[in-house]
C-alpha cells in the first residue's frame, strides 16, 4: 500500500442475502464511517492498527521473494529521489493521531464522492441495450 | 544500444533449495512439532495441521468439517471471539482456520516479539473452542450463501462432477452438500465432529520464521495437556480409471467448461517428480503445449491449465479449459492431439530445458516467499509420508529428467481410455461436437 503517489480507490465489496436490502448494508457502513468522522478514535485502536501495519509492512518487504522491497525502493527513488524512505515508514506510522484519523475520514470518506455498484441476479436488462445477434 | 547490452547473460545452473535445520520433536501426548528458524524478517508463522477434514464426513455430513472450522473461530472457553481477534491483532496477526479434504489448519503469522503469546492463543483456539450454539444459525446461513454462489458457477459444477466420478463412494467425491442437510446440522453435530476428530495424536504443529524466545517451552506449556486421542483412521480411496463422458447441460452457455483427467502415481512414487515436469510441459505452465495450442495459436480459450491434484497418498492429473461453445469439439480434439503427441515422441532437449528451468526456479521462489510457504512444503512432505530430503533433492531430480522419461511417463500415465471427461455447456449446441468422445 506504500508504492504509489496519488489518489487511490478505497473499496469494500460483499455478497449479501436476497432478504437484506442494499440500503441496510450501506447504512451499516455509514454508521461505522460516521463514527470515524465525528468521534476521535481510542489511542489503543491506533496502537493496534500500527502493530498490524508493521506486520503487514514486513510481509510487503518479503513479497515475491524480496521483490516487495525492491519495488518500494524503486518507487521512492522514482517519486521522491530518496530510496532510503523505506527506512522511515515505521516511524511515520507512529505519528498518526486520533485527530489525524478523524480529519482524514472527513476529507476522503464522503458519501458525495462515493460510487455504489450493485449486481442483481435475475434483474431485467435495461431496454437501451442492443439486441443480441442471432446465431 | 550494443548487442552485448541487449542480450542478457546466461544464468548459472539452478541451485538446490536448502531447508534450514528443523527441530522435530513429539510431546508426550503424541503431538508432533517442527520448528524451523528461517529468514530475517521479524515474523513467525505458527500452524497446527490436524488430520481432520472432509474425509471424516459421512454422506449426510458434507461440509460439516467446514461448519466446525467456522464455529471454532467463535471464541474459546475463556476468551470470547472478539477477544481472540483483538489479542491476535495486538500481536500483528490473526488466527485463520481452514478445512480441506484431509486436514484442518489452525494458524497465523505474528510479529516475532509475540511468538510465545501467539502459540498460547492458538493453542486455546485449537484445544478449547467454545463452539457456541447461538452463532450456529448465522454461520449456517453464510455457508448456504456460499453454496448457492458456488453452484451458480459452471467451473464449480464441473469440478463437483469430476471428483464425484473419480471418487464414487468416498468423501473426496462429495464436493457439495444438499442445502437441506446443511440446514439440519446442529451444534451437537459440530461438537461431536470436533470431539471425534481433533486431538493431539492427529496434530502436527509447525513453527517457522524468525524465532524469538523459547518457543519449544511455549508449545510444551500450551499443548502438552491436550488429550492424546487416537490417530486418524485410514480410508484409502480408489479413484476411477474408466473412460466416461459426463455432460451437464447449461442452456444458452457462451462457453463450455472442460475437465479431463485421471489418477496418476502418488507423491511417494519415484515417478512423481517426472510427472510434475511432464505436466508442466504438457499443460501446466504458460509455455506449455496445450496452452500454446488452444490459447495462443487457435484462440479457443483464455485460461487453459493442467495440474496434478493430490489427496492423502494419491494424485490425479487434470486439464481444465473454458472454451467458446462453437469450438468445444475442436478444443477436445487439440487437447487429445497434444496428449497423443507427447505419448508418441519425446520433446526436444531444448523444450524440456526451458520447463526444467522454470520448475526449478518457481520451486525455490515458492519456498522462500514466506515462513508460511515453508510450512506448506513441510506439511506436504510429512502428510504424504515422504523423506525431508524430497525438498533438498527436488531441483536436482527435476534437472535429471530426460526427454525419453517424459515420453514414457506420458505413455504410462496419460491413457486416454482411462480418462474422465466432464463438459458443462449448452447441450443443444455441443452434442454433435462431443459425440466422438461418447465411447472409446
Amino acid at each position: 500500500m506504500f508504492n504509489y503517489d496519488g489518489p487511490m480507490l478505497w473499496t469494500a465489496s460483499l455478497f449479501h442475502d436476497a432478504t437484506v436490502e442494499p440500503a441496510q448494508i450501506l447504512s451499516a457502513i455509514d454508521d461505522v464511517i460516521e463514527s470515524l468522522r465525528c468521534k476521535p478514535v481510542d489511542q489503543s485502536l491506533i496502537d493496534r492498527s500500527i502493530t498490524k501495519m508493521r506486520s503487514s509492512l514486513y510481509d510487503t518487504l518479503t513479497q515475491f521473494g524480496g521483490f516487495g522491497r525492491a519495488d518500494l525502493m524503486a518507487c521512492y527513488a522514482l517519486f521522491d529521489d530518496d530510496p532510503s524512505r523505506i527506512d522511515s515508514l515505521e516511524s511515520e506510522f507512529r505519528k498518526v493521531t486520533p485527530e489525524l484519523v478523524g480529519r482524514t475520514a472527513r476529507e476522503y470518506l464522503r458519501n458525495t464522492n462515493r460510487t455504489v455498484l450493485l449486481i442483481e441476479p435475475g434483474a431485467a436488462l435495461p431496454e437501451t441495450l442492443p439486441e443480441e445477434e442471432s446465431v | 544500444m550494443s548487442p552485448l547490452k541487449e542480450t542478457p547473460p546466461q544464468g548459472p545452473p539452478p541451485k538446490p533449495f536448502h531447508l534450514p535445520a528443523a527441530a522435530d520433536f513429539s510431546l508426550p501426548n503424541g503431538m508432533r512439532v517442527t520448528i524451523v528458524p528461517y529468514g530475517i524478517v521479524p515474523k513467525v508463522a505458527v500452524r497446527a495441521v490436524v488430520a481432520a477434514g472432509a474425509i471424516d464426513e459421512s454422506a449426510g455430513q458434507v461440509w460439516l468439517s467446514r461448519l466446525t472450522a467456522a464455529l471454532m473461530k467463535e471464541g474459546t472457553r475463556t476468551r470470547p471471539a472478539e477477544q481472540v481477534a483483538r489479542e491476535a491483532a495486538e500481536m500483528g496477526g490473526q488466527i485463520e482456520i481452514d478445512s480441506g479434504s484431509d486436514h484442518t489448519s489452525v494458524g497465523g503469522v505474528a510479529l516475532s516479539d509475540f511468538g510465545r503469546q501467539f502459540v498460547a492463543l492458538l493453542a486455546d483456539v485449537l484445544t478449547t473452542p467454545l463452539l457456541p450454539a447461538d452463532e450456529l444459525p448465522r454461520l449456517q446461513a453464510d455457508l448456504i450463501r456460499e453454496l448457492s454462489i458456488e453452484k451458480s458457477q459452471p467451473e464449480a459444477l464441473a469440478q463437483e462432477r469430476f471428483v464425484g466420478t473419480l471418487f464414487p463412494d468416498h468423501p473426496y467425491g462429495r464436493a457439495f452438500p444438499a442445502e437441506i442437510d446443511l440446514q439440519g446440522y446442529t451444534t451437537e453435530d459440530v461438537r461431536a465432529f470436533y470431539r471425534k476428530n481433533f486431538n493431539a495424536a492427529r496434530t502436527h504443529l509447525y513453527i517457522a520464521g524468525k524465532i524469538e524466545g523459547d518457543l519449544r517451552r511455549a508449545v510444551e506449556d500450551a499443548l502438552g495437556g491436550w488429550a492424546k486421542g487416537s490417530p486418524a483412521p485410514d480410508l484409502p480411496a480408489h479413484p476411477a480409471e474408466t473412460r466416461s463422458l459426463q455432460i451437464i447441460d447449461r442452456p444458452g452457455a457462451e462457453q463450455s467448461n472442460l475437465l479431463i483427467g485421471l489418477p496418476v502415481a502418488a507423491p511417494s512414487s519415484p515417478d512423481y517428480i517426472k510427472l510434475e515436469v511432464m505436466d508442466s510441459l504438457l499443460g501446466g505452465s504458460f509455455a506449455s503445449r496445450i496452452t500454446s495450442n488452444i490459447r495462443e495459436q487457435k484462440g479457443y480459450t483464455y485460461s487453459p491449465v493442467s495440474q496434478i491434484g493430490t489427496r492423502r497418498h494419491l494424485a490425479y492429473w487434470v486439464q481444465s479449459a473454458d472454451v467458446t461453445t462453437a469450438v468445444t469439439g475442436p478444443s477436445l480434439d487439440e487437447i487429445f492431439y497434444e496428449i497423443d503427441r507427447l505419448r508418441n515422441e519425446p520433446p526436444s532437449a531444448e523444450e524440456l530445458q526451458g520447463i526444467q528451468n522454470y520448475l526449478s526456479g518457481i520451486f525455490v521462489l515458492r519456498n522462500t516467499i514466506s515462513p508460511d510457504a515453508i510450512i506448506g512444503q513441510l506439511h506436504f512432505v510429512d502428510a504424504q509420508g515422504l523423506d525431508r530430503s524430497y525438498l533438498s533433492t527436488y531441483v536436482r531430480k527435476v534437472m535429471d529428467v530426460t526427454p525419453t522419461d517424459i515420453q514414457s511417463i506420458a505413455e504410462t500415465y496419460l491413457v486416454p481410455s482411462k480418462m474422465t471427461i466432464v463438459v458443462v455447456g449448452d447441450k443443444a449446441q455441443i452434442d454433435d461436437q462431443i459425440a466422438p468422445y461418447e465411447t472409446q
